[in-house]
């Protein structure tokens, strides 16, 4: 009985010290949806002729929150450095998918639009798979500093 | 170890801004670049001689943007319902940043290739037209604006027809009336060809003299000449042929 009530005890005073940290997190996660919004305002109007890109900017936007809520809740723990890495991976697939593999066509106004950018979509996959090893070597250095038991 | 880490931390932000600015200061070139003036043709010459209609006339680029542009290219398609006619393209291999490209450009057609077009000299109708251009911008970022669109096409042998044939079988000749309006913005001058073929393909007799039509402008004439009547066969083929290009062809029932 006196255990239950030590638990129960604990895991309020771990939900109240989690509490700044929470808001913390949702604060930043804030901040960036701020800024996605204010880019959103601003590249709607150029992307009109390209219909998916409500669409795919609405998936960007919801995964970006998620993984800096996430990446911000679980700092000081492991799971930090897994959800970096998850992050630039996704960002990996997301942006050769919505960019067509580095060819994208937009149609409006009788014209068809097209823009090949491949070399700097491999720019853009480079500096993600460098947020992968970053967050890969941010691993290895938490666990390297972790006491052992 | 912190070292490497915060050290990939500065490449990776030092990629991303290298990234944004190139893809802002190539839309800003890119603006500067559509702004009206910068590109142009200048007053384009039609011309029509012997069997060739050619366009011609001077253009320029003027590349006010920060990079250089490279591999542009123009391409023309003209199409009559689903086939194409002709393709034209022209070729600007390179315009370095904060020069002027001045060139000229020549499309010619001829009157083969319109003929393929089976009622093109004959008929009025719609060309189809499918535009395409497209450059490189700093050697890195490729773009193309295709369209696509119709344009009236005014036959220079509209309304061809043939009539009031007959045949003096005691004289051996043929006599018609040959009528047609030029549609077209060009004169027609050349040598106008009246065949007459029997049902054995043979040639039996023809017509040939030069022409000389205005520009919008009718034409009708009476023709009478010879043939060969111990070849005629009960149906005949007369063709029109203008420079050598078959324009018209029917069948004639002289029996």
């Amino acid at each position: 009985m006196n255990s239950v009530r030590l638990e129960s005890g604990g895991l309020r005073q771990t939900l109240v010290e989690s509490i700044p940290k929470i808001l913390k997190a949702a604060l930043v996660t804030a901040v960036v949806g701020l800024i996605l919004l204010v880019f959103w305002l601003a590249t709607s109007g150029i992307f009109a002729g390209y219909p998916e890109y409500s669409t795919l900017f609405a998936i960007l936007a919801v995964f970006i929150l998620f993984f800096t809520f996430s990446i911000r809740m679980t700092e000081g723990t492991i799971f930090r450095y897994g959800f970096i890495v998850a992050r630039s991976l996704f960002l990996i697939f997301f942006i050769a998918y919505a960019t067509n593999g580095g060819v994208l066509s937009i149609v409006g106004l009788g014209f068809q639009f097209t823009m090949e950018f491949i070399p700097i979509l491999g720019l853009m996959i480079v500096a993600c798979l460098l947020g992968v090893a970053k967050g890969l070597l941010g691993a290895i250095e938490f666990i390297s500093e972790s006491p052992k038991d | 170890m912190r070292q490497t880490i915060r050290t990939l931390g500065w490449a990776i932000g030092f990629l991303w801004i290298i990234i944004l600015l190139l893809l802002v200061s190539v839309a800003f070139s890119l603006l500067g670049f559509a702004e009206p003036g910068n590109t142009g043709i200048r007053e384009p010459q039609v011309t029509f001689s012997g069997t060739v209609f050619s366009l011609s006339g001077p253009f320029y680029v003027n590349n006010t943007g920060f990079y250089d542009l490279s591999d542009a290219n123009l391409t023309i398609l003209i199409g009559y319902q689903n086939e194409v006619l002709k393709t034209l393209s022209y070729f600007v291999p390179y315009v370095p940043a904060g020069t002027v490209w001045n060139s000229t450009y020549d499309a010619s057609v001829t009157l083969q290739e319109l003929a393929s077009g089976s009622e093109l000299l004959t008929n009025g109708t719609n060309l189809n037209l499918g535009i395409s251009a497209s450059f490189r911008v700093a050697h890195v970022l490729a773009f193309e604006v295709s369209t696509n669109f119709s344009q009236p096409w005014r036959a220079p042998f509209h309304n061809l027809t043939i009539q009031e044939i007959g045949y003096n079988p005691s004289t051996q000749q043929i006599s018609l009336l040959t009528s047609f309006e030029n549609h077209a913005s060009f004169p027609l001058q050349g040598e106008f060809l009246l065949e007459v073929y029997n049902s054995r393909s043979r040639r039996i007799g023809y017509f040939m003299h030069d022409i000389n039509v205005a520009a919008s402008a009718p034409y009708s004439s009476s023709y009478q000449f010879g043939v060969d009547g111990f070849q005629m066969t009960d149906n005949e083929v007369i063709r029109l042929s203008f420079v050598g290009v078959k324009i018209y062809e029917m069948e004639w029932a002289s029996g």
